[in-house]
Order: structure tokens, then sequence, then C-alpha cells
């Protein structure tokens, strides 16, 4: 049984509306009344209270991974899932930040009010037990160094991180789809050696190469978010590989990308970079990399 | 070495052995980790085994009984070696572990840069004189710039060897070797059999000769994954 990969009308617009908030926010700085803006939309709560929405979720998510759109959000959507009920509404609404990671690098560690510790598959609420030393990220969101001292762990660990990953997914697998449309839009126009680089072969073929990996991992997400919909055995698994899947395309996705661009793709004011660096960033988030590869082989047999 | 393909033990006997163990030991060697329960390159036709185990490598005979052959397609012979024969064995100091696992890492990397350069070449040789669409295909640039770029890890890979090498096997430089050149081995692999198309999947055709055994050698030594996770150990001093 094949699940509908395509996005039906109600998640379609769902995309849509958080694709017109959205607008051309491509490598626009973290604002935090934006960021309400965002939470008001009901984009940060879709599916936290364990009924479906795992659909809404990606769509939604789509929408803001081809934008670029800065935030934490796949940490909020772990924190919203993870947190005891009296903090989620806050954080739900935008009105408060959560840092999700594993320690000492932190996303938005100047700016949170809440920490949660990942290890492995586990979380646990923790608090910093000195100040937060700043850092400059390429992204250019607000991220920190902080020492935490965990005070309880919090329950549903497994079952946050595979919302987190199907997530994660669907913001890179988008993101690894804008990337690709602008290299090859700019591979239709850019004339060199007497042609439009699109013409060769060379710079064609890999585009397409990945734009073939990027749909795949597009779908992997959302076969995966079905899954996850409907209970089924498998959603686990689906949400690891989909997770993996959309890592890889999306950073081959922006190496091939800035291939294509060449140096104008690396400057801070084009039309790539802001987008590249947030794809790595994406990429980088610690969603319990061990488990989910073990989940991976033993779905297969392997473990 | 792995040009020829046909080396038995060689980087093992030929490469490690003499630079782990102060004396000559009867060959062909098997290099195994204690702990290892699976198929082991050369086991079936190895005399000495040199097994890694922590800080200490020790050398043991393998005697008649000791190794059960495997069947593969990977084109060297591999057995698993019984536990008794993988604990036993004379120690040949502190230190002769890591010894090991780095001159281990290199002559890895050597067999895979070996193999990866002939499957590059003899790839490059087929795609000149295999015409479609009328022309060789080689000529296209799309799969011109495919080899190319494999072209470039197999020179990488051979430089890093042979730094890792010269220097005396380093760990972190050895550990480089071996990530690179295992990561390299399995682009060059894909390449050139999705170059190659149909054929290249048949007995009839060479191209198999290194690509199983590419297979095999990323296979060794907790593979690719393995070495990336070594060289960030020795270099930044990074948790496994």
């Amino acid at each position: 049984m094949t699940p509908a990969l395509e996005l039906d009308a109600e998640r379609a617009a769902v995309r849509d509306a958080v694709a017109a908030w959205c607008g051309d926010a491509v490598g626009v700085a973290f604002d935090e009344e934006r960021w309400r803006e965002l939470a008001g939309l009901g984009v940060l709560l879709v599916g936290a209270d364990g009924e479906s929405g795992a659909c809404e979720l990606v769509a939604s998510f789509e929408a803001l991974g081809a934008a670029a759109a800065p935030g934490p959000l796949v940490e909020t959507v772990l924190a919203v899932r993870l947190l005891p009920a009296a903090l989620r509404q806050a954080v739900a609404s935008g009105e408060v930040l959560v840092a999700v990671g594993e320690p000492p690098l932190f996303s938005f560690a100047p700016l949170a009010r809440h920490f949660v510790e990942l290890s492995g598959e586990r979380a646990f609420l923790a608090l910093p037990t000195g100040p937060i030393e700043a850092v400059d990220t390429l992204a250019g969101d607000p991220w920190g160094r902080v020492v935490l001292r965990r005070e309880r762990e919090l329950e549903g660990g497994a079952s946050a991180l595979r919302a987190g990953r199907v997530a994660a997914a669907a913001l890179l697998a988008a993101g690894g789809r804008t990337v690709l449309e602008r290299a090859a839009a700019h591979a239709r126009t850019r004339k060199q050696f007497g042609r439009a680089i699109g013409e060769f072969q060379a710079v064609a073929h890999p585009l397409a190469h990945w734009w073939i990996h990027v749909g795949a991992a597009e779908m992997l997400a959302r076969a995966a978010a079905r899954g996850l919909d409907d209970g089924a055995a498998e959603a686990g698994e689906l949400a690891a590989a989909a997770w993996r899947s959309a890592r890889e395309a999306a950073l081959g996705a922006a190496m091939q990308a800035h291939q294509t661009f060449g140096a104008v793709g690396i400057t801070l004011e084009g039309a790539l970079f802001p987008l590249t660096r947030r794809i790595r960033q994406w990429a980088s988030l610690p969603l319990g990399e061990a488990q989910a590869e073990a989940e991976l082989l033993a779905a297969v047999g392997l473990a | 070495v792995a040009h020829a393909a046909g080396g038995v033990a060689f980087a093992a006997s030929g490469l490690v052995a003499p630079l782990v163990a102060r004396k000559a030991l009867a060959g062909p060697v098997a290099l195994v980790e204690a702990a290892d329960d699976g198929p082991v390159r050369f086991a079936p036709a190895a005399r000495t085994l040199l097994v890694l185990d922590g800080d200490v490598a020790r050398c043991a005979r393998l005697e008649v009984g000791d190794v059960e052959p495997v069947r593969s397609n990977f084109g060297y012979p591999v057995g698993r070696i019984r536990p008794g024969a993988r604990q036993g064995g004379d120690s040949l100091g502190a230190g002769s572990g890591p010894r090991l696992l780095a001159w281990w890492r290199v002559a890895l990397a050597a067999e895979a840069l070996g193999a990866m350069d002939a499957a590059l070449r003899f790839t490059v040789g087929y795609l000149r004189e295999r015409e479609q669409f009328g022309r060789p295909i080689g000529s296209f640039q799309g799969v011109q710039h495919r080899l190319a770029e494999c072209a470039v890890a197999v020179e990488g890979s051979r430089w890093l060897v042979y730094e890792a090498a010269a220097h005396g096997a380093p760990a972190e430089a050895a550990a480089c070797a071996a990530s690179y050149a295992l990561a390299a081995a399995g682009r060059v692999h894909r390449e050139t059999h999705q170059l190659s198309g149909a054929i290249g999947y048949t007995t009839e055709h060479d191209l198999h000769v290194w690509s199983m055994r590419l297979q095999a050698l990323r296979l060794e030594l907790g593979g690719p994954g393995a070495q990336l996770r070594a060289l960030a150990r020795e270099r930044w001093g990074a948790p496994a």
C-alpha cells in the first residue's frame, strides 16, 4: 500500500499559508516579533498533543524550509513535546524560546528561557550553571556555549525525536529544493564560454542528480509523516530514514548549487549563501544519530 | 599490488608484519581484531595471525581447524577464526597494538588505492571504446567530469597514503589516509559501475575484479565511518 505522497488540499493550504507568511524571508535575521507571528499561525504546536498532525507539521516545515526561515524551528517541535505542560504554552505561543541540543553549543542559548539537554534519545530539563558565552555563527543566529546541570529527565524522548526528525527532514528537503531551483535559474541565464552555463552537461547533470535525491527525501518525509499520523509500525524507521536522506540530499544540493554559482554564491548578499548556511545548521541538529542508525539497521535485519 | 589483484595477503605479510613484528613471521599473515568474530580476509590461507587487542598486538600460529572458510563474492579468501585462536599468541609488547592499527590502516588505504586506480584506468579505457549516441561515451562532458572527480579522489588517496607511510604511520595520518581512501573507494566503485552500464555487472567484463575487492576493503576495521571517528579523536581528542 503506497501512501499518497502529494499534499492533500488541506495540507497544501497549510503550506501555502505559511509560505505566504514567510514571504521573501530568506536570509532575514531572527526576529522575536516575527517568531510570535509564526507561532500565531499555530505552526509550533501542531501535532504536539500526541494526536495526528505530523502531515500538517511537514506541510508547514516545507514552506519554512523553502524560505530558510530563521528560528529554533525543530528545537521548538521537540520542546513542546518534551516540556512539562505548565511550560508548554508560553513556548508554543512564541513568547519564550527553548534551547535544545547537546552541550556545550546550543542554538538560541542567549535568548532561551529553558534548556533541554539531549543525550541520544533521552532528554533532560537542564539549567545553566554559569553565564552563557555568545557565539557567532555563519547563519547569523544567536548561538551560545553553556554548561548545564540536569534537573530531571523528561519523558517521551524517542517519540519527540521522531517528530523532530520528520520536521528536520521537511525543512532540509525543501531547502535543498530551493537551492537547486536557484542554481538552475542561474545556470539558465549566466553565460560563460559563449553559452548559458546550464548547457554544459557537467553543470546540468549534477543538478539533476541532486534534484532526484531531494525529491526522494521530500517524499520520504511525507511518507514518514503519514506513518506517524496513522500510528504505523514502521513510522519510526521512516522518520529516521527521512532525516538521514534529507540531510544528505540537502547538503549535496547545497554543495552543487555553490559549484554552479561560483564566486557570487559565497557572498553574504547573494541569493544562495543565506539558504545554504541555514541548511548546514539544520543538518547539524543532534537528533540521536546512533539511535536512528540502529533503528534503520534493525529494520533491515542487520541489528 | 592491488593492481594485480592477486597478491595473497600481501599487505598484511609485506607491509604490516615486518613493521610491527620484530621477527620474521611465517606468512601469509592475516590481520584480525581480537573481538571480531566475523569473516576475516585471508584467514583460510594464513599461517600466522596478527591480533589487535587494545594496547597489545599478538602473533599466533594458525593450526589446521582454526579457520572455517566462508564462501563469499569478495574476491579474497575469507574465513571465521575460532575464538581460541584469536585469544592466544605471543604479545609483541606494550604499545604494539596502536602500531599495528596504524600500519593496518595505511595498508588498507594502499590496497584500496591500487584497486581504485586500476578500476578507474580500466573504465576510462572502456569508455574510450564504447560508442553510444553516435560517439564514444567518454566524449560526453557529463561522463568526463565524473571521471575527473574520481581521479582527484584517487590522487588525494595516493598522496595521503604516501605521506602516512613516509612518516612511519603516525596515528592521525594513518587514520586520515584510511578515511579518505575508503570514502574515495566507495565513490570510485559506484561511479565506475554507473558509467560502465550493464556490461559492468558481468564477469566477462573485468571491472568486478576490483569492485568486489573494494567492497571488502570498505568493510574492514569498522569501515569508513570508524576511520573518520578515529581521525577526529587523533586530531581533536574528540569522544568516539
